[in-house]
């Protein structure tokens, strides 16, 4: 397996942050579009093109010695499995199911940063960080920008801002977008009211579900890539109306990208995000005061079904996850850290599970996949610390 | 951007509209596109999507208001086929359809003009750029007017010219 280094090594992300609300955020990313000005938009390149634009990024990255800590990986030489795990691990864009020559993807040591080659635009950087850290992953994202962009020469125009092929990306390019675990909303019907708060500050409020938004009928048979795992990306491609979400989830982003300068449309998302979390953090004081003995008990039946359950579905294990988050948050259990709660959500997506049994022999029924990712549970939980 | 019918809510919702020939095309909030449907004046409207505009109906928009079938020069992209899908071929479409995608701009965005960061090319490099831009247009008019003893030899400076740009890049670290 190819991308075998990047799977020795869990996410930094997933160590959750201490002062970044890590309990109630899951994660906060930044995704900057960037196109030549010698090429067309990847839409209208011919395949010389995606390859020579390819070569070019790749021989910048090794200029700028990247390469020494961190993989390039060319999606045409991955199998279907391994560019699952990419998507899983939010480090491509769930779109790239049936790679074309010339879309690759740069990842560093520490999974932190990708760079997606020949996607939506010719180079996507990505940025993702746990908690409430937004500010840390456009640093980091602008300064990788400064970096590509004094070596290569951005299509720009002083009009419209970096040139992209989806007018939606236009301007500034950037895409900001927090994850946030909103248990407490939920359950109290808060959540249209949240999505017409963010609708206010022009920003998108969306539920994070398994495989395609609902209606999309087609998309599951033609595309294997939409198994039981949780994507997002910077168009919310995969994510829904928020009271269809999976484990609480929850994804806001801004929606627009010109006009605005990058710290504008940061404070946005973070206000916005912050007014969230004092919702929701309100909310969960009054449960915990007017309803502790049904919180305790669902808390616990939780944990008790991660240490029993034969076989756990990919949408339970998200509940299961929500409702141990919940009690951690909460203090109602003290021996599990938010790291591993962080690290099941990721491995209990199926071609994590899959990449975890030792003979692989074609891909799990959907009842092995049940049982393994119960065992994983099972395992985890234990001894959550190890 | 607001609901441009009752000004109060947010307008998430393109609604466009054919009358006499002109087309009014608005941004409106839910309540007041299913006030429109249930209304006195109501009529049906078919698959309005509350976060992706419809595909078909801006399709026929555009055809009723671009007669012609502009296309940009440089990669082919018509006009109808970037108000269809909200994507354009390349940089010279934003030039080539500059007119037109203001008021689309203004929809995505509720602003045209960008803020923010900016795109740094260093002289020399920018004069190589400004150089090859104009050598393959005349290579582009030499070909469409079949003079290719003439085309051959642009051919070779651009070529020539990229070297230099790709060995500045080289060299930029």
């Amino acid at each position: 397996m190819q991308i075998a280094p990047i799977l020795r090594h869990d996410p930094t992300w997933q160590q959750a942050a201490a002062d970044a609300h890590s309990d109630l955020v899951i994660l906060s990313d930044c995704n900057l579009g960037r196109n030549l000005t010698d090429f067309p938009f990847p839409n209208c390149c011919t395949e010389d093109e995606l390859l020579a634009v390819e070569s070019r990024i790749v021989r910048v990255l090794d200029q700028l010695n990247l390469l020494a800590s961190g993989h390039y990986f060319k999606l045409v030489d991955l199998d279907r499995s391994e560019v699952q795990l990419l998507a899983e691990r939010q480090l491509i864009s769930p779109a790239l199911t049936s790679p074309k020559p010339g879309q690759g993807v740069y990842v560093s040591q520490d999974q932190s940063l990708s760079i997606l080659v020949n996607d939506e635009d010719h180079c996507c950087i990505r940025v993702l960080t746990s908690g409430l850290q937004l500010e840390d992953a456009w640093a980091r994202a602008s300064l990788m920008d400064d970096t590509l962009g004094g070596v290569l020469d951005y299509s720009f125009s002083d009009q419209f801002g970096f040139l992209t092929q989806n007018l939606a990306h236009l301007g500034t390019g950037l895409r900001c977008t927090v994850v946030l675990h909103l248990p407490g909303c939920a359950q109290r019907s808060e959540l249209a009211d949240l999505r017409e708060t963010a609708e206010e500050s022009e920003l998108s409020f969306r539920g994070i579900g398994i495989g395609p938004p609902s209606g999309d009928t087609e998309r599951p048979e033609s595309n294997p890539l939409f198994r039981q795992a949780l994507y997002s990306s910077m168009d919310g491609f995969t994510s829904r109306m928020p009271y269809d979400s999976e484990g609480d989830l929850f994804q806001l982003s801004n929606r627009s990208t010109l006009g605005q300068t990058e710290e504008e449309l940061l404070f946005q998302v973070k206000q916005c995000a912050s007014g969230f979390i004092r919702r929701e953090e309100a909310i969960r004081k009054q449960m915990h005061a007017e309803e502790s003995e049904v919180l305790f008990d669902r808390v616990e039946r939780a944990r008790a079904l991660t240490l029993r359950a034969h076989l756990v579905p990919f949408s339970e294990s998200m509940a299961l996850l929500s409702s141990l988050r919940l009690g951690v948050s909460l203090g109602l259990i003290s021996d599990i850290p938010l790291s591993a709660l962080n690290r099941s959500l990721i491995g209990c997506q199926d071609a994590h599970v899959e990449s975890r049994r030792e003979q692989k022999e074609g891909p799990l029924s959907e009842l092995d996949l049940k049982r393994f990712r119960a065992a994983l549970l099972k395992a985890r939980f234990e001894s959550p610390n190890n | 951007m607001l609901c441009q019918k009752c000004h109060k809510r947010p307008g998430t919702i393109r609604y466009a509209e054919v009358v006499d020939g002109r087309v009014t095309d608005q941004f409106w909030c839910s309540e007041c596109l299913a006030n429109q449907r249930s209304g006195p004046d109501g009529f049906e409207i078919s698959e309005v999507s509350p976060t992706r505009p419809n595909r078909d109906s801006i399709h026929s928009v555009v055809s009723r208001v671009v007669r012609a079938q502009r296309a940009c020069p440089e990669c082919d992209t018509q006009l109808q086929t970037v108000f269809a899908t909200d994507r354009v071929g390349c940089a010279t479409c934003y030039t080539t359809f500059k007119d037109e995608l203001g008021d689309l701009l203004n929809k995505l965005h509720g602003r045209v003009a960008h803020r923010g960061k900016a795109a740094h090319l260093t002289d020399a490099r920018t004069q190589l750029r400004s150089d090859l831009r104009s050598k393959r247009a005349l290579l582009r008019s030499m070909l469409k007017a079949e003079n290719y003893e003439e085309a051959a030899t642009l051919r070779d400076e651009i070529r020539s010219l990229e070297a230099g740009l790709y060995m500045s890049e080289s060299g930029a670290d």
